[in-house]
């Protein structure tokens, strides 16, 4: 076997190098045959058109890859700008919010974002601080816009509503807690009271918005005089006129009509 | 290669050498570079169509597949890890391989589609003229009746044009096993072809 393969070997490197045949093998002439049939099956190539196609669907089928693989740019491109346009807008708006009159859109941000802080505030005290600080903010806006006179009716009634309601409040967060929390919101809620005195004594408010303000004056002065009564109740308190006649601190939504007029501004100093 | 081995068209550059101008032109193809996958397909389309014509017997069958091929060889580029051309035409015939055993499996499953898909072809497509005349049906045909060593051994050798120590190479064979499947392949298939000519006689 091992001879009649090599002798094949032989006669087929004379067949395809069209060297003359040495001498014929009737045993291996089928085979010689045989190889240069499929000999001829080799030079067959692939119709011109045949190689052009295929070459044109492997061109074809690189380029959606080449598209996937550029696409995300564009939306990088985009996206990019986008995100810093927004954290400018965003901070720009959080930095302005603290400042923000009702009036403004950033207004309803700022009452949330101080209701998001006295959430996460850890302790009543700090809660009524912060409470009573927020009211104290539109107290100082609010004088500062009428000695400007630039203030609006709605703007006025708004920040007199708030200062309420942040007083009334931060009283009933300071309701148990010690003397020093207690004492700290006095003296925020005096220094309230004489600023809106101030405002009150300008006679620049309308009649309706005057009315507000002597509601609110009142508002501060109960919760003052809450104040003073819950801890130890003590003579002076117990013969304050508006102690005696105001409910418990932060359980009125509504102020309480007040039958006199405002004391002049330092009276309850 | 012994003086008296014999040499049909040449055999590949470097075969089992990494020239590097070849694997830098794998690793563009890799990169799904398209001029560089396009070279490889200028390179070697000749033997891979040679391949799927001697297998199928079908001019117009080995364009389709020829097409298939290198769209499959095209996503898959990536994850062929040789560096040589030898390696690359290995892996393609790997792919050439599938794909007819994947055609001949459809053609099994369903004979009344492929045979009015041969019909269709003789009536229309002008390069049935060659199939016939070469009896590349035939061919074909007699080839599957060859245990794998043997057929792949007269594919490389006589089709495709390998010498005897490349097709060992390839094959992963010495040189004496190649020369006796060469053999035997080429005695049964002359047996094969003349039995069948005897029948149509």
């Amino acid at each position: 076997m091992t001879d009649n393969a090599d002798r094949l070997e032989e006669r087929l490197a004379e067949t395809f190098s069209n060297a003359p045949l040495r001498s014929s093998d009737p045993q291996l002439a089928p085979l010689l045959a045989m190889a240069r049939r499929l000999h001829q099956v080799g030079d067959v190539g692939p119709s011109a058109a045949a190689v052009e196609r295929t070459r044109l669907a492997l061109l074809r089928a690189s380029l959606p890859k080449i598209r996937h693989k550029w696409t995300w740019w564009p939306k990088l491109v985009t996206a990019v700008p986008l995100a810093i346009v927004l954290m400018i807008i965003g901070t720009v708006a959080a930095l302005a919010a603290p400042a923000a009159l009702p009036d403004s859109p950033l207004y309803g941000l700022r009452n949330l974002r101080e209701t998001v802080e006295l959430q996460l505030a850890g302790t009543p005290a700090r809660r009524a601080a912060l409470g009573i600080g927020f009211a104290q903010q539109r107290a100082d806006q609010l004088l500062g816009l009428t000695h400007a006179k630039g203030s609006s009716p709605m703007v006025v009634s708004t920040l007199l509503r708030d200062i309420s309601s942040r007083t009334r409040a931060a009283e009933a967060e300071a309701h148990d807690e010690g003397p020093a929390a207690r004492t700290a919101l006095q003296d925020a809620e005096a220094q309230i009271e004489t600023e809106l005195t101030q405002l009150h004594d300008s006679g620049t408010l309308s009649p309706d918005a005057t009315q507000q303000l002597e509601n609110t004056i009142h508002d501060v002065q109960s919760s003052e005089s809450a104040n003073e009564t819950v801890p130890t109740p003590s003579p002076e308190a117990t013969t304050a006129p508006d102690a005696s006649a105001a409910p418990a601190a932060g359980t009125s939504s509504e102020p309480t009509p007040t039958p006199e007029p405002v004391p002049p501004a330092g009276g309850t100093q | 290669m012994g003086s008296g081995d014999f040499q049909m068209t040449g055999s590949l550059p470097n075969e089992n050498q990494a020239s590097p101008e070849y694997r830098d032109l794998l690793d563009r193809a890799r990169r799904r570079d398209t001029d560089a996958f396009t070279r490889l397909y200028d390179a070697t389309y000749r033997r891979v169509f040679s391949y799927l014509l001697a297998r199928l017997g079908v001019q117009a069958t080995a364009e389709d597949l020829l097409q298939e091929v290198y769209l499959a060889a095209l996503r898959g580029v990536d994850r062929f890890r040789g560096r040589t051309e030898g390696e690359f035409i290995a892996w393609l015939f790997k792919i050439a391989h599938g794909k007819v055993v994947d055609h001949l499996r459809s053609l099994y499953r369903h004979p009344e589609i492929n045979q009015s898909d041969v019909r269709s072809h003789k009536t229309v497509n002008p390069l049935d003229a060659i199939d016939e005349r070469l009896g590349l049906g035939e061919i074909a045909a007699a080839l599957s009746t060859l245990t794998e060593d043997q057929r792949n051994v007269v594919l490389n050798r006589f089709v495709l044009g390998f010498d005897l120590q490349e097709t060992s190479q390839l094959m992963r064979k010495n040189v004496g096993s190649i020369k006796a499947l060469q053999h035997r392949a080429l005695a049964r298939l002359s047996k094969v072809l003349r039995a069948g000519g005897d029948e149509h006689d």
